[in-house]
This record gives C-alpha cells, structure tokens and sequence, in this order.
C-alpha cells in the first residue's frame, strides 16, 4: 500500500492549468495546424483514399495536441507531424495484406535496363524521349499508390514533403542508408510501372 | 564499387546528398562502368519530372475545418481557453449541463458497450469541475461504497448517480494530489465490450481490461457481477496496478 502510495506521488502533475492550455493551444494553431494541407498529401499517398486519409490526419493531429509538450520548438514541426501521422497509420490503418506481394526484383531491373539503355540510343536533348514528360500526372500518382509500402513511404516523404534523408530515416526508425536504398528502388520501379501504363495503352489504343 | 552497390545510393547521388568521400566513390565507379552511368545520366534527367508529377493532392473541401471542430469536440483542453471556471455558479451549472448530455447521450445510445466512451466524458467532466463549486451545487459526498480510493490518498470529491435502462450507475470522481484525479463507476447488466480496442492484462485469474481515448486511460473489470471502470489520466500501469489492489482489497 505504501508503494501505490509513493507510485501516485512520483506520477507527473497533470497540466489542468488553464493558463498552460492556452498557451498550447495558440501555439499549437500556429505551429502544427499551418501543415494541415501537407499532411494530407502524405496521408492520401499512405493511405490511398481520401476518407481514410482525412480520418488519419485527425487522429494524427488528435495525437499530436495530445503530446504537443514533446514537440520542440524551432525543430522541424511538419517532420514531428509526419512522424505521428506514419505511426498512427501503422497502428490503425495498415491492414496485413495489403502488401501487394513481393516485388520481383530481377525481372523489374531487366526492364529498367533496357528503358535506360533504349534512351541512351536516342537524342538525349529531346525531352520527348524522356518518359515522364509523356506520363500524366495522374498516371505518376497512381504508380505511387501501388507501390509496396516502404519505397511508397520513403518517396513521400523525400520527394514529396521534401524533407532530408535523415529525416526521413528518423521517421521510417531505419539507417539512412535504408532510405537511400528505398528511394533508389522505389524510383526505379515507379519508372517501370509507367513504363508498363504506357504500353498498356499503347495496346488499348491499337 | 560494385554496380549493386551503386544502384542503392542512386538516388543520394542523384540528390547531392552523398559525403564527399562517397560521392568520389560513385563518381570513380560511373567512370568505369557505362551501365551505371546511363542510370545516373537517367535518373538525373527524370527525378525532376518525377517530382513534379507527384505534386500535392489538394485536401478536400472544408477538411481543415472538419479537424478543428474535432479538436474542439475530442482534445481535452482544446476548448477550455474559452471558458471560464473561476465563478463557481458558472462551473456548477456547466457541471450539472454536461451531465445531462451525457444520460441523454447514453439513454439515446443505449448501448452499454458504450460505457468506456461514458467512463472518459465523465472523466473530462469531473476534472473540469471545480471540486470546491460542484459540493457548492449540491453533489455532496455520500460514503464511497466499494469503489474506495481514500488508501491510496484519493479523496473522493462528487458522486453522481443515474439511471440506464432502469439500472442506477454511480460514478465517484477522486482526487488525489493537487492535480491527480481519478472517476471509478461500478454498474451491473454490462459486457465488457470485445470492439473496443482493449488490452487484457490477466493477473491472478482475473482479467483487467486496459483502454486509452482522448488521453485518458481506463482499466475495466468484472467483480462479484459488477463492472467496475477507472478512468484517469494517470499512467495505465499505475491504473492496473491501483485496480488489482482495489480488487485485493475488497
């Protein structure tokens, strides 16, 4: 009893000060609430669906005022964001099987290969030949939604939220050289699906 | 360097974002090796179109305001700087407000699953009051029954009773500390609800049922029929842990 007694005591005070609160709360719209719109990109890429995506922000930014004591001021607030969004999306809304399979590594370097090998035949100066620019935007962020999850991820928050390597492996909790290496993957293979869109198309076409 | 090795720092390369000694590594590697080279010229030319593409997806219409009418419903605190509890009338009668709500919210419901979403407004309820203003307004004390805090330093501040279904639930809400509360209600003719998101912790042949929403943790058991439930920002651990002696106890 004695125990449970000291264990209450060494408990932190709780902050019901009203006074605190509103100093957190102020802070918190101007600090955390501005990356609302960024936040939702990532969590509309993570999730790949605009009702879940809205839900994850909230719960995210729920999460967030809740342990808005943590955060650092003058630290980068929209990687701290992004960190609690990433968990509560693991927690909540990654469903096991929904990893589509493995990727078959060899057979999409092969073709990756061969896309670069075919451009450097061609006129390097025509901007034609560089498939991206044949690709609609559309297309490109369809590709990105069926990746698997880790080069998905790794691709958001780089390419998309621009944040640093080091970040990013902060918030993935992996080596950077992980990141590196998902980026590089994942890049590669968004390219070959697109590749793969485009001749698709061409057949439907034909 | 070997080419496998230089396909998964691509992308850093691409990016500027190798060290110098890395960078010298990669840059002798693509000098010797052709294949590699064509990838780097690739990937140079395409990562800014591919970053274009990849744009950010516009949030929908009035998302933003949607967020921020759920902080004001759910983030405990989120509202308060707005409100004021330093006129105990005003406490008082909010306190008895907010206690309305809640039976017509659980009469209207009537779904006694839902009693850990009860179990954490009761919670913010009491926390919110103004311990001295609630007996002011006439929730005195009756002796704790069961649920009896007081040696463990909890002092018991407010009971409220009413009625579900024709069934009398009694919720008690503690303070212990300056700033440490803790609400325990007991009620029977409940299931502990398995759609939760409950973690079962057995100890000693019985099971605790442990919860965390809105920043407040709850503990559920079963004792001699009864449910009982602990709501508290305190630490869950500490919660059980309090629960098991509770238990122990009785």
């Amino acid at each position: 009893m004695t125990r449970m007694l000291e264990s209450i005591k060494e408990t932190r005070p709780l902050s019901f000060t009203l006074g605190k609160r509103r100093a957190s709360r102020e802070e918190f719209e101007k600090v955390a609430l501005p990356h609302h719109d960024r936040l939702y990109t990532a969590a509309f890429y993570l999730t790949r669906n605009e009702a879940d995506a809205e839900e994850l922000v909230q719960e995210a930014y729920l999460r967030a005022f809740r342990f808005f004591h943590q955060f650092e001021p003058g630290t980068n607030c929209r990687a701290w964001l992004l960190s609690i969004l990433r968990n509560v999306f693991i927690n909540r809304y990654r469903q096991s099987k929904q990893q589509p399979g493995m990727v078959n590594w060899e057979t999409i370097d092969e073709t990756y290969a061969a896309m670069v090998a075919e451009h450097e035949m061609q006129d390097k100066t025509n901007p034609e030949t560089v498939l991206y620019s044949r690709a609609m935007d559309s297309e490109v962020q369809q590709a990105l939604k069926e990746l698997p999850e880790d080069f998905r991820t790794a691709i958001i928050l780089v390419d998309i939220e621009e944040l640093s390597y080091d970040e990013a492996a902060e918030i993935m909790e992996c080596p950077v050289g992980t990141v590196r290496s998902r980026l590089s993957r994942g890049r590669r293979l968004l390219q070959v699906r697109l590749k793969e869109y485009a001749e698709k198309q061409g057949l439907l076409r034909k | 360097m070997q080419c496998e090795e230089y396909k998964e720092i691509t992308a850093a390369h691409v990016d500027g974002v190798l060290s110098a000694e890395e960078r010298r590594a990669a840059e002798l590697h693509i000098e010797t090796c052709s294949s590699c080279k064509a990838i780097f010229a690739w990937e140079s030319a395409t990562s800014g179109n591919l970053k274009s593409s990849l744009q950010r997806v516009p949030a929908p219409l009035g998302s933003k305001q949607r967020l921020i009418d759920r902080l004001e419903r759910e983030a405990q605190g989120w509202k308060s700087s707005s409100w004021s509890f330093t006129n105990p009338r005003l406490a008082a009668s909010f306190a008895l407000l907010l206690v309305v709500v809640l039976v017509t919210f659980v009469m209207r419901n009537g779904a006694d699953e839902d009693f850990l979403s009860d179990a954490v407004v009761q919670y913010q309820t009491a926390i919110a009051e103004d311990p001295g203003a609630s007996r002011r307004a006439g929730l005195s004390t009756p002796a704790a029954r069961r649920l009896d805090l007081s040696p463990w330093g909890f002092r018991l501040y407010a009971t409220k009773t009413y009625r579900v279904k024709g069934q009398e639930r009694r919720v008690f809400a503690y303070q212990g500390g300056a700033n440490q509360y803790v609400v325990a209600q007991e009620f029977d003719g409940a299931r502990i609800s398995a759609s939760f998101k409950t973690t079962t912790v057995r100890v000693k042949d019985r099971d605790f049922f442990s919860h965390s929403q809105a920043g407040v943790n709850l503990v559920a058991w079963k004792d001699k029929g009864m449910v009982c439930v602990l709501a508290s920002d305190l630490p869950s651990e500490k919660l059980l842990s309090l629960a098991n002696q509770i238990v122990e106890r009785s």
